[in-house]
């Protein structure tokens, strides 16, 4: 009989009571999450709610004051350099010398990976429109985020790391870098963990969200469910309905009546369905995060 | 290749590659010194002499200029501008990239450098750099164009750390500048202070009067500070790198830590080392350089090589009776006229006197005048309130201790010692002597000059001259007067306590002269015959025979003999002091050398020799004969180099029968 391996997968990324301090102001309070194998992890939050922190952390750049993150199993603070070359990284700012050229800097890149696709990279820069030689300082916003994403998936990484890979591009360009990575991940199922303020482009691509909000993780659910238990409820009447057994978020007095927003959705403890009933419609992420952090995210529509 | 030697690799070729063109216009620019020697305004020289010279200070220049840009923004600038990141985002260790960026920074400015020389190379025009600069600065080496290669690169070397940590620091503009700021002021103050005080110590000597001293400490301090510096700046920046990452403000935090940690202790260890170099003992002396005895006690001034310490050579005041001693600023530092200038005490043993290093920095050329109670226990150096030059020809003190007089600038110049008030300043004209002494009275001082020539026509030995100049302190009249002499080899003049008389001695003759006129009052011997004056004047005569030794005591009026004290199978008599006017106590030794030293009480008036008990003498070290453990015992016994013969001073209350 052959023995049976009880022990649990290890999540590519593991964040554990992870806290950053600027001196007196805490960046991230005691967050904590893990993204499984192959999954998609996309991390919403509001300009300075402590994402770019999170990233940082994340690649063994800055030390938290508390808490730990290892990737692929190892710790990044003390591993990162072994871990790096199975991990390709877009950063929210593209930070490449200036004077190199993008096939200068492909070339410096594959020579620190064991395995690097110098076709790959040059058919995504041709794909995107980039100019192979034109130095990279020289490049518009949106190309240099491509040339970082075509670096990033030229050492067939097991995780991509990506920090609003779609800041400050164009509709098209956005479109672009979504495409990729579906196409990335259709390829190898490669893990990904993306901040974004591009609610839309997360919601195609993310199976898991987590929001942070003023350094805390408000919210780290699969998709699925988070869509599945925020409704938007429509009460024709202006009676006051009983929704807190659902768990309202928003709760608004419209002209023809509520509208509630609730965040545990379940049709047996509404109640009342039917012509009685209210009107129950689906969220889109953006609706779910504007319902949480209060306000609509600068990129969202 | 390993993953971080792979990631340096990469790193470094990446910066040099952005750097191309650097390397062009280095070589561009070492075009220049071939038109060197017509340029207007260049130092006149060979055109040969001229390219290499204006090459090699072109290069110089430009790798310390490239060095101290590159070094200062290869890192600080990637942080400022949030560039690090791309590296930091890589397979790279933070180790890799610091090493990677440094190295590319010092070999740029480096190469930089050589390829600026490397025209005028290959014409043929070798720079030699040996000649530029004196050997002092180099610490006695001749620096050629390897030593100075190395040389240089170790300069590059730290100015790229240097400017790579205040690059860093100066971007970050964080509270912890102060600290950096306060850190060096501290660190820069300890060091200098002690490098100051070993250099004004002699501890960069590296041989003195023909003896090679092993270690220049001062070369070796030198290098020691400079790794200290280099490593703790290297140590500090790789941690700003490897810890402090892509964040500035935290990585100028690890820098400062790192580097004040390291170099603080490191400053304060140098200036235990300096305390600890600065605190010898006398039993630290490995030999010993001169002793001057007072004339009565057991009081001697002595100075000479310390263990462990390079060239340095301290002054002591040291009772020989007890072992206690005062560290003094007379020695080395004291060499005036090609001798060294130790303690002077009065006749009674009661004071000494001496002359050491003014300790204003702003008056490196004065000597301050100190003193010291030698009866009382307990008592320190007080300085007189009189300074003299460096300049200083000779210097004296009276029996009384009282006055002092001294020949610097062509003046003879007399002060009281207690007051500093100068009682006389009387001009002496151009004249110079090779050996000059004084003996000071309080109505009188006594200045003897004297001069030995020799050519090759001067068959029957050299012509010597003794030159007498007396000044009367009541008048401030000034007369001189002067005797010529045949004598041969080396000559030497001693004047009696009083300089009513002096011993005029060369290898061959001793001679009794007048202390006033010069006039020949005696002959007192001949090859062999050693004598030295008593305190009270009178003359001791040592004569070797076959069969032992005779002690005489002779008149110093006329020479004449007073006594004689025969010593039967004994080789070595040596007179150590005179305790009351009749009594004289002499050490004596056999034949071979090595027996134990004797105690003899000499009666001047009865003529009796009373033997007393056998001494243990401490043996004072001469060139590196040393170590000595203790100066406990019943006095010292050393070989007086000046005057080529053996010395002894006892202490007081040895049983005498």
């Amino acid at each position: 009989m052959n023995p049976v391996d009880s022990t649990p997968p290890v999540a590519p990324i593991q964040v554990e009571g992870l806290t950053v301090r600027y001196g007196a102001r805490l960046a991230l309070d005691n967050v904590s999450f893990a993204v499984a194998e192959g999954a998609v992890y996309a991390l919403l939050g509001r300009n300075g709610a402590g994402k770019s922190s999170l990233v940082r952390c994340l690649l063994g750049e800055q030390r938290p004051a508390a808490g730990r993150v290892s990737l692929l199993g190892l710790d990044v603070w003390t591993e990162r350099a072994s871990i790096l070359v199975n991990v390709g990284v877009v950063p929210e700012d593209p930070d490449m010398p200036p004077a190199m050229t993008s096939r200068q800097i492909a070339r410096f890149c594959s020579r620190l990976y064991p395995s690097w696709d110098t076709p790959g990279v040059e058919a995504r820069l041709r794909r995107f429109g980039v100019p192979g030689d034109i130095p990279f300082g020289k490049l518009s916003k949106g190309q240099k985020g491509q040339v970082a994403l075509a670096l990033a998936l030229a050492s067939t990484p097991r995780l991509l790391v990506l920090d609003d890979p779609t800041l400050g591009l164009d509709a098209v360009a956005r479109k672009a870098v979504f495409e990729e990575l579906i196409g990335e991940l259709a390829d190898r199922g490669t893990t990904v963990f993306i901040t974004t303020h591009d609610l839309a482009g997360a919601e195609r691509i993310a199976d898991r969200v987590g929001v942070l909000r003023q350094g805390k993780l408000v919210l780290d659910e699969d998709m699925e469910t988070l869509k599945h238990r925020f409704r938007r409820l429509s009460f024709p009447s202006s009676g006051k309905p009983r929704l807190e057994a659902l768990a309202p978020v928003a709760v608004a007095s419209r002209g023809w009546g509520i509208e509630a927003v609730v965040a545990n959705y379940d049709e047996e403890r509404l109640g009342v369905t039917g012509p009685d009933g209210p009107e129950v419609s689906a969220l889109t992420l953006e609706e779910i995060f504007i319902a949480l952090t209060g306000e609509p995210e600068e990129g969202g529509k | 290749m390993s993953g971080a030697m792979r990631g340096f690799v990469a790193v470094f070729e990446r910066e040099i590659v952005e750097r191309r063109l650097l390397p062009l216009a280095a070589l561009a620019l070492g075009l220049v010194p071939l038109a060197a020697p017509l340029l207007p305004g260049l130092p006149s020289g060979s055109p040969a002499e001229v390219r290499s010279g204006v090459a090699l200070g072109l290069a110089l220049i430009i790798s310390l200029v490239l060095a101290l840009s590159l070094g200062g923004s290869v890192i600080a600038r990637d942080l400022g501008e949030r560039r690090l990141g791309f590296y930091f985002a890589r397979p790279i260790s933070g180790g890799a990239i610091w090493a990677g960026k440094l190295a590319a920074a010092a070999a740029l400015a480096a190469g930089a450098g050589a390829l600026v020389l490397l025209p005028v190379l290959l014409i043929g025009d070798v720079p030699d750099p040996s000649g530029y600069w004196s050997s002092f600065l180099t610490g006695g080496a001749v620096l050629g164009l390897p030593g100075l290669a190395i040389a240089w690169l170790g300069v590059i070397l730290l100015v790229v750390v240097v400017a790579n940590a205040a690059g860093v620091i100066l971007r970050t503009r964080s509270p912890w500048l102060l600290l950096d700021l306060v850190a060096l002021s501290v660190t820069v103050a300890i060091v200098w202070t002690c490098l100051e005080i070993l250099t004004r110590a002699g501890a960069g000597l590296t041989t003195w009067r023909g003896v090679a001293v092993s270690s220049a400490i001062l070369r070796y301090v030198g290098l020691v500070v400079y790794a200290l510096v280099l490593l703790a700046l290297a140590a500090a920046s790789a941690a700003q790198v490897r810890r402090g990452r892509t964040d500035l403000r935290r990585g100028h935090r690890v820098l400062s830590i790192v580097l004040w940690s390291a170099l603080l202790p490191a400053s304060l260890a140098l200036a235990g080392y300096t305390r600890w170099f600065k605190s010898p003992s006398p039993q630290d002396l490995v030999s010993i350089e001169d002793v001057v005895p007072a004339p009565a006690g057991s009081w001697i001034a002595l100075y000479g090589l310390a263990a462990h310490r390079g060239g340095y050579l301290p002054g002591f005041l040291v009772d020989a009776g007890s072992g206690r001693f005062i560290r003094t600023g007379f020695g080395l530092a004291t060499w005036i006229h090609g001798q060294p200038l130790l303690a002077y005490f009065s006749a009674d043993g009661a004071r000494a006197v001496w002359l050491e290093p003014s300790g204003d920095r702003t008056r490196p050329e004065d000597l301050d005048l100190m003193t010291l109670d030698l009866r009382r226990p307990g008592a320190s150096p007080r300085p007189v309130q009189v300074s003299l030059k460096r300049s200083l020809v000779c210097f004296g003190l009276s029996r009384d201790g009282r006055y002092a007089a001294a020949v610097q600038g062509g003046r003879l110049v007399v002060m009281a010692v207690a007051s500093g008030r100068l009682l006389a300043s009387v001009s002496l004209g151009d004249e110079y002597h090779q050996q000059e002494s004084l003996v000071v009275s309080s109505s009188s001082v006594l200045l003897y000059g004297l001069d030995s020539i020799w050519t090759p026509q001067m068959t029957r030995g050299h012509q010597v001259t003794l030159s007498i100049s007396e000044l009367n302190l009541a008048t401030g009249k000034l007369t001189k007067a002067e005797v010529r002499e045949i004598a041969m080899g080396n000559v030497t003049w001693t004047a009696s306590p009083s300089g009513d008389r002096g011993l005029l001695r060369a290898s061959k003759t001793l001679q009794l002269r007048d202390g006033a006129t010069g006039k020949l009052v005696a002959d007192l011997g001949g090859e062999g015959s050693r004598a030295s004056f008593l305190p009270d004047g009178r003359i001791a005569l040592l004569d070797r025979g076959r069969d032992g030794s005779d002690l005489r005591l002779l008149d110093a009026a006329t020479g004449a003999e007073l006594r004689r004290f025969h010593f039967p199978g004994v080789r070595t008599v040596l007179v150590a002091d005179q305790p009351s006017p009749n009594r004289v106590r002499a050490v004596t030794r056999g034949p071979k050398g090595t027996e134990p030293w004797q105690l003899w009480t000499l009666d001047l008036a009865t003529g009796e020799a009373r033997l007393g008990p056998r001494l243990a003498l401490t043996e004072l070290p001469f060139r590196r004969t040393g170590p000595w453990r203790s100066l406990r015992g019943d006095g010292v016994v050393w070989f007086d180099l000046w005057n080529a013969r053996t010395v002894v001073v006892l202490r007081d209350g040895l049983p005498s029968a």
